[in-house]
């Protein structure tokens, strides 16, 4: 039987450590590599009991990205990578002047997240206006697949042979 | 002095190289016939080759260890899908999501490298059979793993991968996240026309990920432990009786050939963009083996000059196949038809004239010796 001094030899801590390595990359790549989505949204809101109404006009930039403009009952997606993002708006106020209000920075948590433009202009701090997203799949979507009956379709993994003309 | 070629010569030359010559010859006969220009050949060409020289290149190793034609590829193939399968459910993209598949797939394909490689060091001899039948196996496993543990057991909820029913795997996954990326990150296009389309696109890191493997397996043979396989593949009592391990050396040429076959089935799907859950990986070995043999190597000799003429001419007559079946009797599904009985019969073809070679030469060798022995008594 080998004894600890020859198990954990010099070559069990490289391989330890390569171990290590992988595994944090992995981490980081998780981390870096991961896409979520941002609904940018102008849709008059209700949040702990207060309404906030839809702007008029707004223009926002997502990550320093181009800026899009939004009228009332608007929204669009962004994919984003990565977890922390900023969001910039510009709005009009009741006198027509454009404001612009300072970069807003915040954190997604979900794997598709909707953020509020009405909250924000508000002064809502940025979690507040920020909520889950869930997709609901379309009726005809949801129809059910059945791999089961495509795996019997298949012939005995010897190729196309059985197909039809 | 110039050595004059025999009639003797050609026959060898003819019959060691006959899979390829035919191949030539068909598309020397297809090229016209379809009637495609040379620079859609060429780019097609092209993206065959970045799609599935990583696959072909994985089974030159076990070839060197004597261990033949690893159909047990499949299992690398199943390997790099699941790994595929995690990183489009948690959404990882573009290149990240690509290494994370890899980095995923390598200890998958680790562990069934090592299954596969013990048992075929318990059917010595029969390795091909036996690893074309352990396919089949793992895929029964691989298909219950997707179609009943991803979800309940393992935790995957994504919509796009997940069925609605809340377990199993979609039967086609959307790869559009890591489509081409790989490709795309570096990719030069030559002669496009004004709009910027069409023309010759070449993806610039695949090649040098290709070119990367390449020189790795040229620098593995001159390695200890490839010394080793090569030594192993010759004679494996001769290996054993030189302090080779020769069980320990065939199950790492199993295990570095599925390793590959994993990465090189995320490099093909992510270049395909679609995965095709139940079906990608069954054909995939068939068709990187027939890609092999049609280059010119046998169940015993393969190098990296196999694996790209072989790609070229073996793609080479699906591209043109269709459009030539089109153009010659209006159907365009004897291109299909082509694609399955030339990769059998191109598989069949070699196994039968490798055994051919084998007995003649043992039959020379054998020859040879009775004749030395004569002299022997003679004398």
């Amino acid at each position: 039987m080998k004894s600890a001094k020859e198990i954990f030899d010099i070559r069990f801590f490289v391989r330890l450590a390569c171990i290590v390595v992988i595994i944090a990359l992995a981490v980081f790549l998780y981390n870096f590599g991961k896409e979520r989505t941002l609904l940018v949204d102008n849709w008059t809101i209700e949040i702990n009991g207060t309404s906030y109404r839809a702007e008029d006009w707004a223009k926002v930039s997502v990550d320093g990205q181009k800026a899009q403009e939004y009228s009332p009952r608007m929204r669009i997606s962004f994919p984003l990578r990565g977890r922390t993002h900023t969001i910039a708006i510009t709005y009009d106020d009741k006198s027509f002047n454009e404001i612009e209000l300072p970069v807003v920075e915040f954190k997604l948590e979900h794997d598709s997240s909707l953020i509020s433009i009405p909250a924000l202009v508000a002064g809502l701090p940025a979690e507040e206006c920020i909520q889950e997203f869930i997709v609901q799949p379309a009726p005809e979507a949801a129809a059910e697949e059945n791999p089961e009956e495509a795996i019997a379709e298949q012939d005995a993994g010897f190729g196309d042979m059985t197909m039809e003309i | 002095m110039r050595k004059e070629i025999t009639s003797k010569d050609v026959r060898k030359f003819l019959s060691n190289n006959i899979v390829p010559i035919i191949f030539i010859v068909l598309c020397a006969v297809c090229i016209p016939v379809a009637g495609y220009t040379g620079q859609y050949l060429v780019d097609q060409i092209i993206t065959r080759i970045v799609r599935n020289s990583f696959l072909v290149l994985s089974l030159l190793i076990p070839i060197m260890a004597g261990m033949g034609l690893n159909f047990g590829m499949t299992l690398g193939a199943m390997a790099g899908q699941i790994g595929l399968i995690f990183v489009t459910s948690w959404n990882i993209v573009s290149i990240p999501g690509l290494l994370l598949a890899a980095i995923i797939a390598t200890p998958i394909a680790v562990v069934l490298g090592w299954f596969c490689g013990s048992m075929l060091n318990k059917a010595k001899g029969r390795e091909m059979i036996t690893s074309y039948m352990i396919s089949f196996f793992m895929n029964g496993v691989y298909q219950l793993v997707v179609l009943y543990g991803m979800g309940p057991v393992i935790p995957l909820s994504n919509s796009r991968v997940i069925l609605p029913r809340g377990y199993g795997v979609r039967n086609t996954i959307d790869l559009l996240s890591v489509r081409k990326s790989i490709d795309n990150f570096w990719a030069i296009r030559l002669f496009t026309d004004e709009n910027g389309t069409g023309g010759i696109t070449i993806p610039v890191l695949t090649f040098i990920l290709i070119i990367a493997l390449c020189l790795v397996i040229v620098w593995f043979r001159k390695t200890k432990i490839g010394q080793d396989m090569r030594a192993v593949g010759q004679d494996m009592e001769v290996a054993r009786e030189a302090g080779i391990k020769v069980e320990r050396t065939r199950i790492l040429a199993i295990i570095i050939s599925t390793v590959f076959a994993a990465y090189g089935m995320i490099i093909y799907l992510s270049n395909m963009g679609t995965l095709n859950t139940y079906n990608s990986h069954s054909q995939i070995g068939m068709f990187s083996i027939a890609a092999l043999l049609v280059g010119g190597a046998s169940v015993s000799k393969a190098s990296i000059k196999n694996v790209f003429l072989g790609i070229i001419l073996f793609h080479l007559m699906f591209i043109l196949t269709p459009q030539a079946g089109r153009n010659l009797i209006g159907q365009a599904q004897i291109g299909e038809f082509f694609r399955v009985f030339v990769s059998y019969g191109v598989i069949t073809l070699s196994l039968v004239l490798y055994e051919i070679r084998t007995r003649r030469e043992k039959a020379e060798s054998a020859r040879n010796l009775a004749l030395g022995q004569k002299q022997e008594e003679k004398a």
